[in-house]
């Protein structure tokens, strides 16, 4: 016993342990080594030195030639120290070497033995991170700085460091170019990259505000057009009469209404336990199916969803060239602004010294052309040249970008604030859906459902569901909330009840509810008929409920809110996104809130509830302030509980909505303020992601620890909070503070 | 589910009635024993003094009786309880005297199984009428449990618990009656400091006149208590008791109590019950000093139960 609970919270702390060292090493600026090889050195790529970062060092088996050049090398006195090890096993070291798009591998394994001379750590080896295409390892030696000049401007030139030279530009106009180069050596030169790296930072905001506030709107404000446009041609080309959805809904939720109004009024005389309820419930109850219908008025507008005439058509689409055309001619002005601006951009450059090549990163290997934009660096560290400070102060100025920033090449570097946003978005959409539904579905088992066969049936239901694979999940996600549900929202129901039918079915259901009723009535006046009028009654409530879900879902005056876009292949709910993921999560953590509350509701003292009653109060008014409070504190353990694990469950998301890029987050400065149809970026998708699909995993791994590392304290988190709160309700619950 | 039903009369025993003789010496040793009749379940009519036969009760029940499923727990017991005048039941546990009280605010109705027969009166409405509003009805009457029960709330907030369900939200009247409350029931000097602090952290003796205060404070018109002082100590029990003497002015009374002593010093009248039926009712002095029955002399003075 006591082993195991040892052993169990050893693997724990390691655990814990190893995630935490690793992710909060991960931003560590690490020494550079120059290292040169042996001429003799047989080696996979060309050239003959290269930095790198060391990784780690270890022995290996030397084959026989190895042992053969060992002793060669011993004899000739030129055997490093270090090439082997005590044990008399070679060593060798692992390099992280960056430079991808030079074609080579980003980690490389050398042997000690073929290096010419112990490594160096040379003071101008720089780490340069780069908007794409990964870290750069080189000497940053010159800035470059171009100018255009007119045509008829001469070559020759006099400034130190300057060069002309006649280029023709895109559309065959000639110009000379003039291009200064200004080596930065250690005094004059990171002051000047610092200034021309700032001055570019500061022309990426302006990009990134005129995109953000002109460009998209812009974008957004033709894409609305299409949209109206778009719309009026399938309402036109439909034909129909002026949609009665509206009425129609409005009549279903009467019924439903009074469906709910009759039942509540039969539970109420059946129980002798309810008074009739107060003036103010009934205020509420009328005002919220009052919003909903109003909510769902303005969604809908049904009174301009009827059909449109060809005239209106034909003024429509004069209407929406006319403004696309403005607001194109509009665009362009804009995207002129945005060329001049990295026009600018192109500019600066510097001139990156690579040990191996002697060549420079180039903006573009394949042709070998310009130098490195100074737009395309991120930041530009000397590793070698840090002190521990400067090193502390990198290693922030690291951390700081891993948290709130923007991902960059392929999400192997760069920040993960969007995938934080996404996963406190999704977290915040499950609690939303799965607390209410849980405690509402626990409360209904526990206080007013009869303990029978059919209550303990669903108990096992909820209890299995617990059990489920969570890819099931997804999968039933996908077919079901995006698929079924989605793809009604966005276009209607995909084959509607004839109308004649549908209104059958309209007049059927008001002839059962009336049945309904009368038979709820009579359970409630008679005893002696109670038994079997009241089980008449609740299986009419279960038909009329089926008949109203089935007249919503075949509904043939409904054609959907995003009819346009899904008939362009758009879709909106229809596919996936954050909306139907909390939804699949909060299925997938339902039976944890479920049992916790309904154990947490059990704990409550009889007692305490009979007292409650004796004071004169209903059973709703004893369940809210005596029962809900009481078992407050098992509600919040169990609703955590379920939330970490819902924020922490990858798999049925990767289905229902996770992404690996998503451009936009799922919340939003403006009116709905969040995007629930938007896929969104995960930390445990993104975990799975950088680990296993990323184009160089080794690389992205110190990523992956950081964002582990995350999700494990966001969880933990959690988790820890779960339990604080229900020591202090417990605490406060006994008096034992 | 309870449903009274007026149309199935209290089943008479088959065995034939035994009729306790009022005038009877104490120690008839040819007269069968009263207990002996009801343990083999006979019929036994109880015995009412005859100052115990109010004209006008506030509460009045009426051939009560009451199954819990299949088991009997109450037999045709019939008892007035008198305006402003504290009534105590006593009898060995088990007897029905919680099953009694709990049937008087209707809170048996919450248990499974449980049907009843007979009626009560409440001022003269019926309490167990189908046309009767439970929860108006619980509200016309106050209960203190056995065990202390607060609310886990701040004591304000369980003392104006009835009046907040009832809708009062001002909080001068939420005040003023809390104040009323909690100095009838002599704990205001104690709480008046640290109204928002838990309940919870109360003394049991505190909590329980806490519970009184609770009680009172949408002044019922009966206010049921179910053994208030077992599990108090003695100087908390003294209070409570005092307490009760002083509230029985304004109130009518029932206690149930196991502790003669108790029922002696704080009742007007008394009730000796015994397995579900109602043995003998009459003043205190008189039940304590000259009972009817011998049985109840036993009872009272200790010799058996
Ligand atoms: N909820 C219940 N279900 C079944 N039987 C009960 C219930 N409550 C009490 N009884 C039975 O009814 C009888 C009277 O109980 P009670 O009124 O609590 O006695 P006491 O006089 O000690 O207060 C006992 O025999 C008890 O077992
Ligand atoms: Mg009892």
């Amino acid at each position: 016993m006591g082993l195991a609970l040892v052993l169990a919270l050893t693997l724990i702390v390691l655990l814990v342990g190893l995630i935490a060292v690793r992710g909060l090493g991960a931003f560590w600026p690490g020494r550079l080594d120059l290292v040169t090889l042996r001429a003799d050195a047989p080696r996979d790529l060309p050239g003959d030195a290269f930095f790198g970062q060391p990784v780690r060092e270890e022995a290996f088996d030397p084959t026989s030639a190895d042992e053969a050049r060992i002793a060669s090398l011993r004899a000739a006195g030129e055997l490093l120290p270090g090439a082997v090890g005590p044990d008399g096993r070679p060593r060798r070291r692992l390099y992280y070497v960056a430079n991808r798009d030079a074609g080579q591998e980003p980690f490389r394994w050398v042997a000690v033995m073929d290096m010419a001379a112990p490594t160096l750590r040379p003071t101008d080896a720089a780490w340069i991170d780069r908007r794409e295409w990964g870290p750069w390892l080189g000497v940053v030696e010159a800035l470059v700085e171009d100018r255009e000049l007119p045509a008829g401007t001469p070559l020759e030139t006099d400034a130190p460091g300057a060069t002309r030279e006649p280029v023709t530009g895109p559309r065959g106009e000639t110009h000379v170019r003039e291009r200064r180069v200004m080596p930065l050596d250690d005094d004059s030169g990171p002051g000047a990259l610092r200034e021309a790296m700032r001055a570019a930072a500061a022309r990426r905001a302006e990009i990134r505000r005129i995109e953000r506030t002109e460009r998209i709107p812009l974008d957004a404000r033709i894409a609305a057009w299409d949209e109206r446009l778009a719309d009026a041609r399938l309402r036109a080309s439909r034909g129909a009469p002026p949609r009665l959805a509206w009425p129609a809904f409005a009549a279903i939720s009467l019924a439903g209404a009074a469906g709910w109004a009759g039942f509540a009024l039969f539970r109420n005389r059946a129980h002798h336990a309810e008074p009739a309820a107060p003036a103010r419930t009934r205020a509420l109850a009328c005002a919220i199916a009052g919003s909903c219908l109003l909510l769902w008025a303005v969604l809908e507008r049904p009174w301009h969803a009827g059909a449109v005439a060809p005239e209106d058509l034909d003024a429509l689409t004069r209407a929406h060239a006319r403004e696309v055309a403005a607001l194109t001619d509009a665009g362009e002005a804009i995207d002129l602004r945005l060329s001049a601006l990295r026009a600018a951009d192109a500019r600066f450059s510097v001139i990156i010294r690579e040990p191996r090549t002697g060549g420079f990163a180039p903006r573009d290997y394949s042709t070998r052309t310009d130098p490195l934009p100074v737009s395309a660096i991120v930041r530009v560290t000397h590793p070698n040249r840090l002190t521990l400070l400067g090193r502390a102060g990198a290693y922030l100025d690291r951390c700081t970008e891993f948290l709130f920033g923007a991902p960059r090449n392929a999400n192997q570097e760069g920040g993960v604030w969007g995938v934080i946003v996404g996963t406190v978005t999704l977290t915040l959409l499950l609690t939303v859906a799965v607390v209410p539904l849980g405690v509402i579905a626990a409360l209904y088992l526990r206080e007013y459902a009869r303990q029978n066969l059919f209550t303990s049936l669903v108990r096992i239901a909820v209890n299995n569901l617990a059990g489920v694979p969570s890819i099931v999940y997804g999968v039933f996600g996908l077919g079901f909330f995006c698929y079924t549900l989605g793809a009604w929202v966005d276009s209607g129901p995909r084959v509607s009840a004839p109308r004649g039918a549908w209104w059958l079915m309209v007049l059927l259901l008001g002839v059962v509810l009336l049945v309904a009723w009368s038979l709820a009535l009579a359970a409630a006046s008679r005893a002696e008929a109670s038994r079997w009028a009241r089980r008449g009654a609740l299986v009419l409530w279960g038909v009329c409920a089926a008949l109203a879900l089935a007249l919503i879902a075949w509904n043939p005056y409904f054609h959907g809110f995003f009819a346009a876009r899904a008939a362009g292949n758009q879709p909106t709910f229809g596919g996936r996104g954050i909306l139907w993921s909390a939804l699949t999560l909060a299925l997938l953590t339902l039976p944890v809130v479920i049992v916790a509350t309904e154990e947490a509701i059990a704990g409550v003292p009889r007692s305490l509830r009979e007292s409650s009653y004796g004071c004169g109060a209903s059973k709703w008014q004893t369940i809210r302030r005596v029962v809900l409070p009481g078992a407050m504190p098992g509600i919040m353990t169990g609703a955590i509980l379920a939330i970490s694990r819902g924020a922490g469950e990858v798999a049925p998301i990767m289905f229902v909505g996770a992404t690996k890029i998503a451009s936009k987050l799922p919340v939003s400065g403006e009116f709905p303020f969040i995007r629930l149809e938007a896929q969104f970026m995960h930390l445990g998708f993104h975990i799975y992601d950088l680990g296993f699909q990323a184009k160089d995993a080794e690389a992205a791994r110190p990523l992956v620890w950081a964002t582990t590392l995350l999700l494990v304290l966001i969880v933990l988190s959690l988790n820890l909070a779960a339990v604080i709160i229900r020591s202090r309700l417990r605490g406060r619950r006994t008096g034992a503070f | 589910m309870t449903v009274p039903d007026a149309a199935i009369p209290p089943a008479p025993s088959p065995r034939g009635h035994v009729r306790a003789d009022p005038g009877a010496p104490s120690s008839a040793p040819a007269r069968r024993s009263v207990l002996d009749a009801i343990r083999a379940g006979e019929h036994v009519e109880a015995e009412v003094h005859r100052d115990a036969r109010f004209a006008d009760p506030v509460l009045d029940i009426r051939s009560f009786c009451l199954h819990y499923g299949p088991t009997q727990a109450l037999f045709d017991v019939s008892l007035g309880a008198a305006r402003n005048r504290v009534t105590a039941i006593i009898g060995p546990s088990g007897c029905g005297k919680s099953t009694l009280l709990r049937s008087v605010n209707r809170l048996n109705d919450l248990v499974d199984g449980v049907r009843i027969t007979g009626d009560m009166l409440l001022n003269g409405s019926s309490i167990y009428d189908r046309r009767t509003d439970v929860i108006h009805l619980r509200k016309r009457l106050g209960m203190v449990f056995q065990k202390p029960n607060p609310f886990p709330m701040s004591i304000f907030e369980n003392v104006v618990y009835p009046l907040r369900i009832d809708g009062e939200r001002r909080r001068s009247v939420l005040l003023g009656a809390c104040e009323r409350a909690l100095r009838a029931s002599a704990i205001w000097d104690e709480v008046k400091d640290r109204l928002s602090a838990s309940a919870l952290r109360l003394s049991g003796g505190q909590q329980q006149r806490l519970c009184i205060a609770r009680a009172i404070v949408a002044d019922p018109e009966v206010l049921l208590l179910d053994e208030p002082c077992s599990a108090l100590d003695p100087i908390a029990t003294l209070r409570v008791e005092e307490l009760i003497h002083e509230i029985s002015a304004r109130y009518t009374v029932l206690i149930v109590t196991h502790n003669m002593q108790q029922a002696m010093r704080v009742s007007d009248f008394t009730a000796f019950m015994y397995l579900g039926r109602l043995v003998e009712y009459g003043p205190t002095a008189e039940i304590f000093q000259r009972p009817h029955l011998p049985e109840t002399e036993q009872y009272v003075t200790g010799r058996f139960g």
